[in-house]
This record gives C-alpha cells, structure tokens and sequence, in this order.
C-alpha cells in the first residue's frame, strides 16, 4: 500500500517533470533531431537564465551609444536574420561586410560566424559586443553599465543566486536564449512525424532536394554545417576569403559555413553577402554553377518543398520576441 | 581499537597526504641579457632608435613536475604572468613526492581554448582574448618605439593562434635540481627582433606565420637561471 502510493507520487512527478520541462525549459530535443553539440552541463539550462539572455538580447545597453542590440541585427521576425540590408549595419550606421545570419538550432554548431571565426556560442556575443562598426562597447563598459541598473541585478539574481555580474554569466546567459531558439515544426517535420503529408509537388521536390542539395544541407537541420564552396563568383570589392583567412589552409578559401534550408522565407537574402534577393536566384545560380539541373519544372518543384521547411510557429513564437514585460518592469523602476 | 586505528588513520593522513610546500616559479623578462624594467628606455641594437616596454603579460599553463620522464605532479591552473605586478606564481605540492625537471606550457591549449571557464585569469575582461576571431592572446607586448612610422610611435604585439598550422602555444622543459622548491626562467621579450624590420612591422595582431616565428624566437630564448 505505502509502496504503491510512493510509485503513484514518483509517476505523477514524472510526468509532471516532463510536463514542465516541456512548457517552461522549452529545451526539449526534438525527436527526430540529433543529439546537440552544446555541453549543457557547462551551463545549467534555466528558465531564469532565458530571461536574463532574451532581455541582453534585446537591450541597446549593450552598444556604445546605447542605440544596436542584437536584435537590431537579428529580428525574430526574420528567424534572427536581417533583411533591411544585404550587408549589416551597426552604430554610428556602419556597414559591415557580411549578412547577419539566421539563429536557430545553434546547439547543433560547433563553430560559428560565416567563415567559423568563433569556436564556441559563449563567446559568439563578444565578437560583435566589441566590434567597431556593430556595437563599439568594451566588456568592461558593458558590465559596468548593467551593473548601475535595477532591472540586471535583479535578473541576474534570479538566474544564478546572487547580483554579481559577470562575463561568464552574461555570456552564458546570452548562449542560453540563444539555445532555445529551436525551429523544429515546420511542415516538413510534420511529414516526419507522420502528422502531415507532402503534396505531390512538394515530394518532387524533396526528390529534387535528395539528388542535388543533401550531401551539404543535410536533413534534418538541413546543413552539416561544414565549410564548403557553392562557387558564387568573387566579389572583388569585399574579397571575402572566408574559412582560408582564419585556417589559412589552401582547401578552405572561399567555403564558407553551409547554412540551413529552414526558414527561407524570412531569411533573404542570401549567402555571406547577401547577393541573392529570393530563392529563385538562389536556384539560377545553382544551375548556371551545374550544381543543379535545368528541366522547366525543377525550379518550382524545389521551390514548393523548401517553403515546406518554413516554420511559422518558431517565427512568431511570443517567447522568442521583444520581451516587453521585462523591459516595463524596467521603466517601473526607474519612476 | 578501532579509535587507536582512526587515530593512526587521521596522524598518517595529516603527516602524508595533508601535508604541502610551496613551489615558486620566478619570471624574468629581459632585453640584452638585462632584467626589462617597464617605462625604462631601451636602445635597439642600431643603436639609434629607442624604445620603452607599457605592457607585457603571457599565459603559463600545464604546469607539471616530472621525475626522470614520468609526471608526478600537475598543475591545472592558467596563470596570466604580468610584468606590472605578477612576476612570480606559486602553487602547493605534495611533499612526498621526487621531481627533478619540471614543464610548462606557455599560452593556452586548444582543448581550453574551445571550452574556455571564462573566468579568473581566462576571464576575457583581461584585455588578453581575441573576440573577432575566437582564440587568448599568448603573449601581448606594448609599448613605444622612435622607429615605428605610425603617429603615436607605438608597437603592439599581440603573439597567439592557437589551431592548426597557426599554433603559437609551446612547451618548455628544465632539468632541476632533484626536489628543489623554485625556478627562475628568464627570456628575451624581444627575440624576435633580428627577424623583424621594426619601423614597418609595428603591429602584429593576428594569427599566422608571422605570429608563429615570434613565439619560436621568444621559445628559443627560454633559460632557466642557476
Ligand atoms: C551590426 C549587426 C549585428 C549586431 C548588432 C549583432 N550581430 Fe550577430 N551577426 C552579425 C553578422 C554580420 C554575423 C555574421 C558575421 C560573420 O560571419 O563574420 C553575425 C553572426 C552571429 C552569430 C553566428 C551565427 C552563425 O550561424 O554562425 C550569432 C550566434 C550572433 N551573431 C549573435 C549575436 C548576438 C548575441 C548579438 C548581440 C550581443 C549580435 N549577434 C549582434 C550581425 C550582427
Ligand atoms: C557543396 C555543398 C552545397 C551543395 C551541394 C548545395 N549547397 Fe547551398 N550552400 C552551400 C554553401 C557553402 C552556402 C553558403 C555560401 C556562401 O554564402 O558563400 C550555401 C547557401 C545556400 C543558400 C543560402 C541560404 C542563406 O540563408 O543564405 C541556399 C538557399 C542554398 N544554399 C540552397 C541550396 C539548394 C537548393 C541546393 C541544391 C540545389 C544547394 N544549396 C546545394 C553549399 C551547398
């Protein structure tokens, strides 16, 4: 009897655990996804540490005129991508010399940025926290900065116990939202999960998708996220060398890291510099590069299963946007 | 008994395991076989231009004490040495144990390097990490030059890379004395000089080829001194 009601209490936890860690850690692997690279035991995933991350992320305190924050540059609108400008823009309106990428499913990286220049997502932040023409500021500053708020003490009390501030637990935090940003609903997961199905355009498509585009955006993350070469021509004004300027090894000049396939739609345009304004471009180029035949109905084809890899519901996820609860806590504060 | 036995236990204990000694390792940056003081001048060896030392710090790292090939003691701490203040580390080891050599890494391995704590000494706040191009600086040497043509007169060594073809870290070895507490390593901050046209190349600040034939001339000059 008092062995049953105790495995009765021990089932109910379980489910009640898996219950929250569903709704409230959002950390939850997708079944049909791979195992992450990211070492979560380093960085103990918290829902108060997505707060502290999500507001970082978010708050122009972070640039040296307190007028950029990441999400300037990476709008959840656009699955974290920019799309106002093919090359990005920081403070003071300085153009910098690749197209801000799309965020999600970074736990699956290992190195970061177009050419891999950043070896680890926790310190991804640092690179364009003190990048003159992105957002100008020095650590020290930074810290400082939060420091003299209410609202960061607070939050940083809330995510590890005490007010310190720190590189490591605003980076970590950083990483923590940045982690949850997982895109995982698309139609064509659906289709995976037996819940949906591909029309028959779509399935040609994929066909399609299988035969020319797998070996480098491989299912389901749709990249290796390996550094290779899709031959775009050189554009002699950035002269962008890519992985070769940080390896310095002949093989990798000119690849660049594979990008995802999800998401399309809202990430435009295209490539390390932008240079493509929508898929079919995209699609040209792959033709004229031999990468991909030129049968009439292959360009619409492909096209109608890439739109299947976009995913609505991680776009428009309200705990991804501006977190506007927190920031009026802010102003709170400060009457 | 069984209080005599815990006794013996805890006095074995206390007399083996517990107890510790300090060994030291002293740092001495030099120029011209000299001590370097920072802010003093210094004459480059065409005997022209001057210079003076602002800043230098390095990172010491896997320190071990070794007996005859075999590592009895390692020390998984980083160290970042400063001229300004921090010339001399210490550390406590076992006291029963016999070492005659001892290692040390100078910069920061690649395994720390990818997953780095972030804190204490490789809190990047230290002014001595890379943040556009993922990797801790080894070696950053500053100061100013008559020779160097930009307007401030000033040379920025910033020595690190840290993968592949660009590794700048390297390893060091001494033979000691059989169990002696302490070691004074001097080097030359500036043995990369005769491989250097100074006027031109006032500022090196990323890795490559370049970075890695600095720190091969600095390794070169390493002494332990008796
Ligand atoms: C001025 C625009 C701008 C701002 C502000 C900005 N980024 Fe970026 N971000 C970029 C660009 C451009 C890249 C690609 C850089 C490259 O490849 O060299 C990038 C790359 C990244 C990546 C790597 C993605 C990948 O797939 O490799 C991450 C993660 C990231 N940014 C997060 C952030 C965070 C966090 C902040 C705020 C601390 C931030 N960004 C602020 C423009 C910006
Ligand atoms: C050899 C590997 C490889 C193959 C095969 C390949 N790609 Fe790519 N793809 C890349 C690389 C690398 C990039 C990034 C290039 C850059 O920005 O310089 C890229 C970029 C893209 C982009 C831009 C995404 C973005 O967010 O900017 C799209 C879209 C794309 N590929 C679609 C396809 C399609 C469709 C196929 C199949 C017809 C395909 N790729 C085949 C390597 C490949």
């Amino acid at each position: 009897m008092e062995a049953k009601k105790v495995k009765l209490f021990l089932a109910m936890g379980v489910l009640l655990f898996s219950f929250s860690y569903d709704k409230l850690l959002g950390w939850r692997l997708p079944t049909h996804f791979p195992k992450p690279i990211y070492n979560f035991s380093s960085n103990v995933y918290s829902e108060a540490k997505v707060t502290l991350g999500r507001a970082l992320f978010y708050d122009p305190i972070l640039s040296l005129d307190n007028s950029i924050s990441c999400a300037s540059c990476h709008s959840s609108y656009n699955a974290f991508a920019h799309t106002d400008h093919a090359l990005s823009h920081g403070i003071f309106d300085s153009v910098g010399t690749r197209n801000a990428p799309a965020l999600f499913n970074l736990a699956w990286q290992k190195l970061f940025m177009w050419d891999g220049a950043v070896n680890h997502i926790d310190v991804q932040a640092l690179a364009p926290l003190t990048h003159a023409s992105e957002m100008g500021e020095t650590l020290q500053n930074v810290l400082q900065k939060l420091g003299r708020t209410k609202l960061y003490p607070n939050l940083f009390y809330r995510a590890f116990g005490d007010s310190l501030i720190n590189t490591e637990r605003m980076l970590k935090s950083l990483s923590q939202f940045q982690l949850s940003l997982i895109s995982a609903q698309s139609k064509y997961d659906r289709v995976k999960l037996n819940l949906d199905t591909f029309t028959s355009q779509e399935k040609r498509g994929y066909q399609l998708y299988t035969k020319y585009c797998q070996h480098c955006h491989t299912e389901p993350l749709f990249s290796t996220y390996q550094f290779k070469q899709n031959f775009l021509p050189l554009d002699s004004s950035l002269l962008d060398y890519g992985r070769g300027s940080i390896t310095h090894n002949k093989q990798d000049t000119f690849t660049f890291k594979i990008p995802s396939l999800r998401n399309l739609s809202y990430t435009y345009p295209y490539m390390h510099d932008g240079r493509f304004l929508n898929i079919s471009q995209v699609l040209t180029h792959y033709q004229n590069v031999e990468m991909l035949d030129r049968l009439s109905s292959t360009k619409p084809d492909l096209i109608a299963f890439l739109l299947t890899l976009n995913d609505s519901s991680f776009v428009f996820n309200p705990q991804f946007k501006y977190p506007r609860e927190i920031f009026m806590w802010r102003e709170g504060f400060n009457k | 008994m069984k209080q005599v036995l815990s006794f013996l236990f805890v006095l074995y204990w206390t007399f083996t395991l517990a107890q510790t000694q300090t060994f030291s390792i002293r740092f001495e940056p030099t120029y011209a076989a000299k001590p370097v003081v920072l802010n003093n001048l210094y004459i480059l060896p065409n005997g022209n231009d001057s210079f003076q030392i602002n800043l230098l710090k390095f990172y010491v790292s896997n320190i071990a004490l070794v007996q005859t090939d075999s590592i009895v003691f390692t020390n998984p701490n980083f160290y970042l040495v400063d001229a300004q203040n921090r010339l001399s580390i210490y550390f406590d080891i076992p006291e029963n144990i016999q070492f005659n050599a001892l290692e040390l890494l100078i910069g920061i391995d690649s395994t720390i390097q990818e997953n780095s704590p972030l804190s204490g000494d490789l809190d990047p706040i230290n002014g001595m990490y890379w943040t556009w191009q993922s990797g801790y600086i080894h070696y950053k040497l500053e100061g100013k030059c008559s020779a160097c043509l930009n307007n401030n007169k000033q040379f920025t060594f910033h020595i690190g890379g840290y993968q592949g073809i660009d590794a700048t870290q390297y390893k060091l070895s001494f033979n000691l004395p059989t169990n002696h507490l302490s070691a004074q390593l001097s080097f030359d901050v500036f043995a990369f000089l005769p491989n250097m046209d100074v006027a031109k190349e006032c500022k090196l600040m990323l890795p490559g080829a370049k970075a890695k034939l600095y720190a091969q001339e600095i390794k070169k000059s390493w002494k332990l001194k008796k």
